[in-house]
């Protein structure tokens, strides 16, 4: 049985290096066999925090740099991810979940279906209250909208109520979640969404 | 929960006929994945399973018990219908079709041609699609919108975009 693939795109620095920190400890506490696939545009920055974090094997984290616009790496030609998920299963199989964060792109990155199976935006209040209202097709499709950093939102003049409020227009009939993942519950949401959604069959699940 | 490992056929197969039909509805987005976890209007719940690159094409049937069977229904969306004029000449209409393709390919929006009609879902609002239409002067051409099955075989033709 091959391994779920789960996307996590969005802008730079909504949080999606840290969702994936907040998500392996749940992960392996049931026991879940995960492994993380990274892009960045030059660098293996985001790859490398993760190898460095103690909560994964290091191995199981692989770095890609796409050297162009991180969304085309998603969509148009996601071969290096693919490559590299089907490595990734090839030497450290069986697998049940790997994730892939995309390079921090704009509101119109998703995810090509031939590399991931369902996918997670991130965005974060800090970056303006009207980002829902801006659409794109991140914000428009994504299986899981995750608005990050709710505890900035006193902070940056953010109204929660009208993000809530553009989201239900903007995404009808798919689910958005408001997280604070600087503290650790603030991805059991995200966790317990993962389960029922796609990791329904899975040991543990 | 019912989980759905292989597509079985289509609805219209004579070894169907006769069953009740439970209806899972799938959007043209949707029917590109391969794990999908919905509820039927029945209310069963469905986790679907399949090969990576299969597709949940319109009338699919993923289960079957012997009474009842459990069928992908394409969800109509709401799209923006593009006619070009019947009346141009080859090379006039071959330059408006390259054009409305460019230009919603650089909005990332997928779409398809049935029967000389550019089916285009709507992602943004009418306003926007319709104007994106508009800044294209192309002579001749109609639009309309209407609430659409898309892609009900083969997904929508995705715009190419490398740089």
């Amino acid at each position: 049985m091959s391994a779920v693939r789960v996307g996590i795109g969005g802008p730079v620095g909504s949080g999606k290096t840290r969702l994936i920190e907040r998500l392996l400890p749940l992960l392996h506490a049931r026991a879940l066999r995960v492994a993380v696939i990274t892009n960045d545009l030059v660098t293996k920055e985001d790859a490398e925090r993760l190898q460095a974090g103690g909560l994964i094997d290091p191995e199981l984290v692989v770095g890609v740099e796409t050297g162009a616009c991180p969304h085309t790496a998603i969509r148009e030609d996601p071969s290096m991810n693919v490559a590299a998920a089907e490595q990734l299963e090839r030497e450290h199989g069986p697998l049940d979940l790997v994730l892939v964060e995309s390079g921090g792109d704009n509101l119109a990155a998703t995810f090509s279906a031939e590399l991931v199976d369902h996918w997670i935006y991130v965005i974060d209040v800090a970056a303006g209250d009207d980002v829902p209202r801006k659409r794109g097709l991140g914000i428009v499709q994504a299986d899981l909208l995750v608005v990050n950093k709710t505890d900035l939102a006193p902070h940056v003049g953010a109204d929660l109520d009208r993000m809530r409020a553009d989201l239900a227009e903007a995404r009808p009939g798919r689910p958005t979640l408001f997280t604070d993942l600087r503290d650790e519950p603030g991805a059991a949401a995200v966790f317990d969404h993962l389960l029922g959604a796609v990791l329904f069959d899975r040991a543990g699940a | 929960m019912l989980l759905v490992r292989e597509i079985l056929g289509d609805r219209d197969e004579e070894r169907f006929a006769g069953r009740m039909v439970e209806k899972l509805h799938v959007s043209s987005h949707d029917a590109s994945k391969r794990r999908l976890r919905a509820l039927t209007d029945g209310g069963t719940d469905v986790a679907v399973d399949l090969e990576r690159g299969s597709y949940l094409r319109h009338g699919a049937v993923l289960a079957d018990d012997g009474e009842r069977i459990v069928v992908v229904e394409r969800t109509p969306e709401e799209t923006l219908i593009v006619r070009l004029s019947a009346g141009l000449e080859r090379d006039e209409l071959l330059a408006q079709a390259v054009r409305l393709g460019h230009a919603f390919g650089n909005q990332h929006v997928s779409l398809e041609t049935v029967n000389g009609e550019i089916r285009i879902p709507i992602t943004t609002s009418r306003d926007i699609a319709a104007a994106t239409v508009r800044a294209l002067g192309l002579e001749g051409a109609e639009i309309d919108f209407a609430l659409v099955r898309l892609g009900l075989e083969t997904p929508l033709a995705a715009p190419a975009h490398q740089h």
